[in-house]
Parts: C-alpha cells; sequence; structure tokens
C-alpha cells in the first residue's frame, strides 16, 4: 500500500482486501453462487450502459436459459 | 477487457449436471481424463471472480494419435442435444470450453489436479501450483491479475511451485513477475 496515500484511505483498503481474503475462504459451493450473481449484474450494468455489444449480441444469440455475455 | 461476442452465460446455478456430463465423458472414455481450469479453477482457490464459462482441460484418449481432435466430445454431447457455440457447448445452461492439454505443464496439471466435490458430485481442480505455473506461461494481462490474486489468496506451496517453473523452464518469468510485483522469488 502506497505510504502517501491519507491514513483513512489506507483502512479502507485494507478492510477491502481483508474482505476479499475471507471471501476467498468460503466453501466453493458458495463461491460459485457469488461468480453467478457477478454474471448477473455484469448482465444488467451492460444492459443499463446501452452498449452496443450488448444490444448486438442480444439480438445475434438464443438466450434460453443464459445470458449473451463473455469475457 | 469487454465480453467476447456471442458466450451464453450461465444465469442458472446446477452446475453440478454439467460436472455429471463432465465425468460421464471420462467414464465412457470419450476423455482419458478431464480438470477444471480458468476462472472457475482461481475462484477455486482464491476469491470469486467474475467469469462466463467452465474451462475444462482434457487429455484425449491414446487413440486419438498425435492429432489433436475435439470432435469425439463434440459428436458425443451432440448426440445428447447439447449445442455447441463458437468454441464452447453449452451443457445444461452452463457454457463449457474443452481445451486439450496442449503442452507437458498443462497435462501434468490434469494428471496431478486436485479431487473435490461440488454438491456432492465428484470433479478436479488443477492444484494453484499449476494454475499459476499455466497462467505465467499463457502471460495474457488477465493472466498476470490472476497469478496476483492467487499469490495473495491461496494455499500455495511455494516450493512444490518453484519445482514446476523450474520444470517447465518458467522459472525467468517467475524472477522477472517477482521483482515487478515486490514478491520473493
Amino acid at each position: 500500500m502506497r505510504p502517501e496515500l491519507p491514513r483513512e484511505i489506507v483502512r479502507l483498503f485494507r478492510a477491502k482486501q481483508a474482505r476479499r481474503r475471507d471471501l476467498a475462504r468460503l466453501p466453493f459451493e458458495e463461491k460459485m453462487r457469488i461468480v453467478f450473481q457477478l454474471q448477473r449484474m455484469a448482465d444488467e450494468i451492460l444492459t443499463m450502459r446501452g452498449s452496443p455489444e450488448r444490444r448486438r449480441r442480444a439480438g445475434s444469440a438464443p438466450r434460453p436459459r443464459a445470458l449473451s455475455l463473455n469475457p | 477487457m469487454g465480453p467476447k461476442r456471442g458466450l451464453q452465460v450461465a444465469r442458472v446455478s446446477g452446475m453440478e449436471k454439467t460436472l455429471d456430463v463432465l465425468n460421464e465423458l471420462e467414464e465412457n472414455q470419450v476423455i482419458e481424463r478431464y480438470a477444471i481450469g480458468g476462472g472457475i479453477a482461481v475462484t477455486y482457490h482464491a476469491e470469486p471472480m467474475l467469469t462466463y464459462d467452465l474451462d475444462a482441460f482434457v487429455l484425449l484418449p491414446q487413440a486419438s494419435g498425435k492429432i489433436i481432435s475435439l470432435s469425439g466430445i463434440y459428436e458425443y454431447l451432440r448426440a445428447k442435444k447439447f449445442p455447441a457455440h463458437r468454441e464452447h457447448i453449452m451443457i445444461h445452461g452452463h457454457p463449457v470450453q474443452f481445451i486439450p492439454a496442449y503442452n507437458a505443464l498443462v497435462e501434468e496439471a490434469v494428471r496431478t489436479a486436485q479431487a473435490v466435490s461440488y454438491r456432492k458430485v465428484r470433479t478436479r481442480i488443477v492444484r494453484a501450483e499449476h494454475l499459476v505455473a499455466i497462467l505465467f506461461q499463457t502471460d495474457r494481462p488477465k493472466d498476470r491479475i490472476r497469478v496476483a490474486l492467487l499469490l495473495e489468496q491461496a494455499a500455495i506451496d511455494r516450493k512444490k511451485l518453484q519445482a514446476i517453473l523450474k520444470r517447465h523452464g518458467l522459472m525467468s518469468r517467475w524472477k522477472e513477475f517477482s521483482r515487478e510485483n515486490r514478491y520473493e522469488a
């Protein structure tokens, strides 16, 4: 962590890091539940943003039980 | 990096059904062995991360000879009504990418992968040390981020990792990465 950052910000960043380490210790099933939630969030954000790529894909790929996205 | 075009992403859970199909491929000798790599493997060893597909590294049966072909897998799954979509096959709502073990490191990673259970379904996941080595080898920007995540959060046996890196000629990359990121090499 860069020492020139304000102390409060450093504290916030450390708390985030600790939270992520806690997440890393969750059971695999619980982590996968979060991954699926992240996928839904990412799709909602792209839809909200009205990304041309997202709109184009929505019309081009079949979407039965799945979203039309990609990493 | 933005999403790739046209890939369908699992919205549903129920990944255990997908894993059942991977196990079935092994039982029916369509593949010799598989192990999960990629973002799901990183998620297993570190914090959950956004990923849209399941990467399955596969060893193909000996009879396949020297030509690497996934056609056996594709034919088997097509007969089971799992549709292919570009480089993925949708298995019970989850896009799966089959990646043949393309070098000695990946083959070793599949052979030594860790047996785990996901909702009582057995599966295999590439060990953290091999995952780091594979990420060093592919070395895309997102791979470097994943390496940093694994080194920070995963239970990595440093001696084991170094032995793998040495065996596969990746020590100089490791040293370079350690220097840049202030890790102890």
